[in-house]
């Protein structure tokens, strides 16, 4: 029993550097695919990636700043990346009034978030931050989709960088939702923090295998021959 | 001891429900999407479908266009060399070089002669202009050209046709008039080859910026069903000009029978905007 213990901790082990190493994935593919691309998604998941690199190699590898701040780190990145994927929402929805919807509400949550992490107790998972964030993020991703369905069709989904960054958050959001809801109350029993990251890590590796997707994805302007919208000029015609 | 049970039965439950309820919104963000991409695919196909056959359709309406051009023009070099040429070269032979050699009296009446085919050629030339650009048209309107073509039906005796235009007090663009013109002289060709009918009654109105063409007869008509299937096959060439002009004008028509069963009537629907009409 003790030997089977150990194989899972050791998998567990592996995952979790697996999913640290998986950020570096689409950042690499970014610099060489997709630099002089001015798509607003590869630039959310270039920023983040960059984002979490530095905070997993750098501030949660320091086993004081780990111990003393862990939580509070955990919600700070959580606003960076509501933040982050926010903006690229609000960019990638078609229409107006939904895209003025998601500007109130990321100020409004964004507020609310902020407040949350100042006035939460410092040495516990902040679930309502995290919870509300992916909560959000899973609303504009069915939107998104949605939104995509109901268009006159030009492109295939899957042809666009934007799709494969959704699937990716929406993906994470939606398998990550529970743990976190539950991490306030349960992340320091043992057996809760193994199926947390036995959960977590996956999660992790497969969101940035569909980022590093969507690098890899080229833009497609227009899969079929006609325009969306019919030209207002008429053809020429000799009536006779 | 008791606590601690408890307490690992609640840790149980947690793990379940975090496994189950994990698993569970996975499964829906997935089906979700999958259900969105195959559904997008299978609208994407059915516009890749309809936008085959629609330039198919145009194909076909182009090929007709075309053809009906050449006919149109063997016609007009028809007229040109049968009746126009054998006219002028009997002038010249009126006006030849053995004219001055004959006697006065002989000489006008050549010349008598020459003028007279002439007449007859500027006549003929008027005719073939007349048909392809009515004058009434061009300078009168719509509404005069229709009245004028069916006084001419009329006036055969064969069959009552009459027109009656309530609200066209602004003309509409020339090129639009005779497009238009276009449909109504082919709808009326067409009754008058095809329905055996004792009148043709055409009326117009204009509402909210839509001008409408209603053409009514007592013969054999077509319906709606009628008219798009001969537009999708290779006869009916008249038809497919009307329906290349009708898309031309970025209009609507209509084929119907009557409801009382006893006419057949014909819509045409023009979207007409105010900086279109002249005054």
């Amino acid at each position: 029993m003790p030997i089977f213990g150990k194989t899972i901790s050791t998998i567990g082990t592996i995952l979790r550097n697996i999913a640290y190493l998986s950020d570096l994935l689409p950042l690499i593919l970014y610099i060489f695919f997709c630099k002089s691309r001015k798509n607003i998604g590869l630039r959310v998941v270039f920023f983040l990636s960059i984002y979490f690199i530095f905070f997993n190699f750098f501030v949660l590898s320091n086993q004081q700043v780990r111990e003393l701040y862990y939580y509070i780190f955990i919600s700070i990145s959580t606003f960076v990346e509501f933040a982050a994927i926010s903006l690229l929402f609000y960019k990638v929805i078609g229409y107006s009034n939904p895209q003025k919807v998601i500007g109130v509400i990321a100020v409004l949550a964004g507020i609310y978030l902020l407040y949350s992490i100042f006035t939460s107790p410092r040495n516990s998972f902040n679930s309502e931050v995290v919870g509300l964030t992916y909560f959000l993020f899973l609303i504009y991703s069915i939107y998104y989709l949605f939104e995509r369905m109901r268009e006159p069709a030009t492109i295939y989904l899957f042809s666009s960088p934007v799709f494969w960054i959704i699937v990716a958050i929406i993906i994470y959001s939606a398998g990550m939702f529970f743990p976190f809801l539950y991490a306030k109350n349960y992340m320091e029993e043992k057996e809760f923090l193994d199926l947390y990251d036995l959960i977590h890590d996956p999660l992790y590796i497969v969101r940035s295998v569909f980022f590093s997707l969507a690098m890899l994805t080229n833009d497609k302007q227009s899969q079929l021959k006609y325009p969306k919208q019919k030209p207002k000029t008429r053809t020429s015609f000799n009536p006779r | 001891m008791k606590a601690m049970m408890l307490l690992q039965i609640s840790n149980q439950s947690v793990s379940s429900v975090l496994f189950f309820g994990t698993m569970g919104m996975l499964a829906l963000a997935v089906g979700l999407v999958i259900f969105i991409v195959f559904h997008q695919r299978r609208v994407i196909r059915y516009q890749m479908r309809l936008q085959e056959m629609e330039d198919e359709q145009q194909k076909i309406l182009l090929n007709a266009s075309i053809r009906w051009q050449e006919e149109e023009r063997q016609r007009i070099a028809a007229d040109l060399h049968d009746d126009a040429g054998p006219l002028l070269a009997t002038a010249r032979l009126y006006l030849n070089e053995n004219l001055v050699n004959q006697d006065i009296s002989t000489q006008l009446q050549s010349i008598y002669n020459a003028k007279q085919i002439i007449d007859d050629t500027i006549q003929l030339i008027r005719n073939i202009s007349h048909s392809l650009m009515p004058p009434t048209l061009k300078n009168f309107g719509l509404e005069s050209a229709v009245n004028d073509l069916f006084q001419k039906i009329s006036g055969s005796g064969v069959v009552n046709a009459s027109c009656r235009f309530h609200d066209y007090r602004q003309r509409l663009r020339p090129e639009q008039e005779l497009l238009i013109f276009r449909v109504i002289q082919e709808l009326v060709n067409n009754i008058l080859k095809h329905s055996s009918s004792s009148f043709i009654h055409v009326t117009q109105n204009y509402n909210e910026d839509r001008f409408f063409i209603r053409l009514h007869h007592d013969g054999r008509g077509i319906t709606q069903a009628d008219f798009d299937r001969l537009n999708k096959s290779a006869a009916g060439l008249g038809l497919k000009n009307i329906q290349s002009r009708v898309k031309v004008l970025q209009a609507r028509i209509e084929f119907e029978k009557d409801l009382s069963q006893t006419y057949y009537k014909v819509t045409m629907e023009i979207p007409v905007e105010d900086h279109e009409m002249i005054a």
